[in-house]
C-alpha cells in the first residue's frame, strides 16, 4: 500500500534525508518547515500519516497536535523528539499521538515503524 | 554531580505477577488474540529499543544504581527481580542482566503504599464486565492519583538518600509517574526513549 505521507520538522536537512527514505519505500512524501505550513499543508492534502517534530519554532509539535484534534478527520501521528523527555511523552498520549519516538533513530527501525502503521492503515480502511 | 536516567516505560502483563492472567482474559476477551499479540510483539520491540540505547551509553556498571518501579524496599529486591524475570518481564530480565555486570540494585518503593496500589487494582479487576470495571476504576481515580503521587515522592526521596556523588541512576518508571517533578535539584536528569507505541498499548489499558 502506498500511503501519503507528510514530514513537519524544521531541520530541513533532517526532513530530506526522512523524505527520501520513505519516498524509497514507495510512499508519497510531502514536507513542511513548521507547524504552520503543516497544518496549511494538511487541510489541502490530507495525508495518511504525520511525522511531526516536538521542537520547532513558533508552533511547536504539541500544538500542532492540539489543532490536529480539532480536524473531523482523524490522523495516524508520529511525533518525533531529539529531547525526549516524560513531560512531552505524556502530553503526546493525551493528545492522541500514535506513536512517540526519539531521534536519532536507525533507519532499520524506521521502516519497521512504518511498515507497521502502514500495514495498520491498510487493514482500517 | 549526581546523574540519573530516566527510562519511562509501558509495564507488560508479565510484570504484573499475579494481576496479569486476568488482565491477559479481559484483554483477549474483549478485543482478540490478534490484538493481544500486536500489544505484546509491540511492548517486546520497546524493550528491545530500550536494551539497544542503554547498551550504547558508556557508563561504568559498579558507578550504576537501579531503580525500579514496583520493586519494594524489603531485604529481597534481587529475589523478586529474579522471579519476576524468569515469568517473562523484559524490565525486569534487563534489571538483572545491569546488575550482573556490577550495577546495584536499590529497593525503590515503599511496601505499604504498593499495598494499597495492589488493593485498587484488585478491587477493579474483581468487577465483572466493562461498565462496571470502568465504573469502580473512575470512583477510585482521585485516591489512586493521589497514591501515585505519594508513591513519586517516597521514589525520588530514596534516589535522593542512596545515589552518591559520581554516581549515575537508572529509573525504569511507568508512564504515569511523575518522580522527576520530587526529585533535588542537582540531580540531573536525562530521558532515556526508544519508542512509546501508545495506539497498541492504549487498548490494554497500560497507558
Amino acid at each position: 500500500m502506498t500511503c501519503k505521507i507528510l514530514v513537519v520538522d524544521d531541520e530541513p536537512e533532517f526532513c530530506r534525508l526522512l523524505a527520501s527514505v520513505l519516498t524509497e519505500m514507495g510512499h508519497q512524501v510531502s514536507t513542511a518547515s513548521g507547524g504552520r505550513q503543516g497544518l496549511a499543508k494538511i487541510r489541502k492534502n490530507p495525508p495518511d500519516l504525520i511525522f511531526l517534530d516536538i521542537k520547532m519554532p513558533r508552533m511547536n509539535g504539541l500544538e500542532c497536535l492540539r489543532r490536529l484534534r480539532k480536524f473531523k478527520r482523524k490522523f495516524v501521528i508520529v511525533v518525533m523528539t531529539g529531547f525526549g523527555d516524560i513531560q512531552s511523552a505524556r502530553e503526546a498520549l493525551r493528545l492522541g499521538a500514535e506513536e512517540y519516538i526519539s531521534k536519532p533513530f536507525d533507519l532499520d527501525d524506521l521502516k519497521q515503524l512504518v511498515n507497521e502503521l502502514v500495514r495498520e492503515l491498510a487493514g482500517a480502511a | 554531580m549526581r546523574e540519573l536516567i530516566y527510562v519511562p516505560v509501558i509495564h507488560s502483563e508479565a510484570d504484573m505477577g499475579s494481576l496479569a492472567g486476568p488482565h491477559k482474559k479481559e484483554f483477549t476477551d474483549q478485543l482478540g488474540v490478534c490484538v493481544w499479540n500486536e500489544h505484546i510483539q509491540a511492548v517486546d520491540k520497546m524493550w528491545e529499543g530500550i536494551s539497544k540505547r542503554l547498551g550504547k551509553l558508556d557508563v561504568e556498571h559498579a558507578n550504576l544504581r537501579i531503580y525500579q518501579d514496583g520493586l519494594p524496599l524489603c531485604g529481597r529486591e534481587l529475589d523478586i527481580v529474579r522471579d519476576v524475570a524468569a515469568q517473562g518481564s523484559q524490565n525486569h530480565r534487563l534489571v538483572l542482566s545491569l546488575v550482573q555486570r556490577g550495577a546495584f540494585l536499590e529497593g525503590t518503593e515503599d511496601v505499604q503504599l504498593l499495598l494499597e496500589e495492589y488493593h485498587f487494582i484488585q478491587a477493579i479487576t474483581r468487577e465483572h464486565g466493562p461498565g462496571e470495571k470502568h465504573r469502580k476504576a473512575k470512583s477510585l481515580g482521585n485516591k489512586r492519583k493521589l497514591l501515585l503521587r505519594r508513591r513519586d515522592h517516597f521514589i525520588a526521596q530514596r534516589i535522593d538518600k542512596t545515589l552518591k556523588e559520581g554516581e549515575t541512576g537508572i529509573l525504569f518508571a511507568g508512564m504515569a509517574h511523575q518522580v522527576d517533578k520530587y526529585l533535588p535539584k542537582d540531580i540531573h536528569i536525562s530521558y532515556l526513549i526508544f519508542r512509546l507505541p501508545f495506539s497498541k498499548l492504549r487498548p490494554a489499558g497500560n497507558l
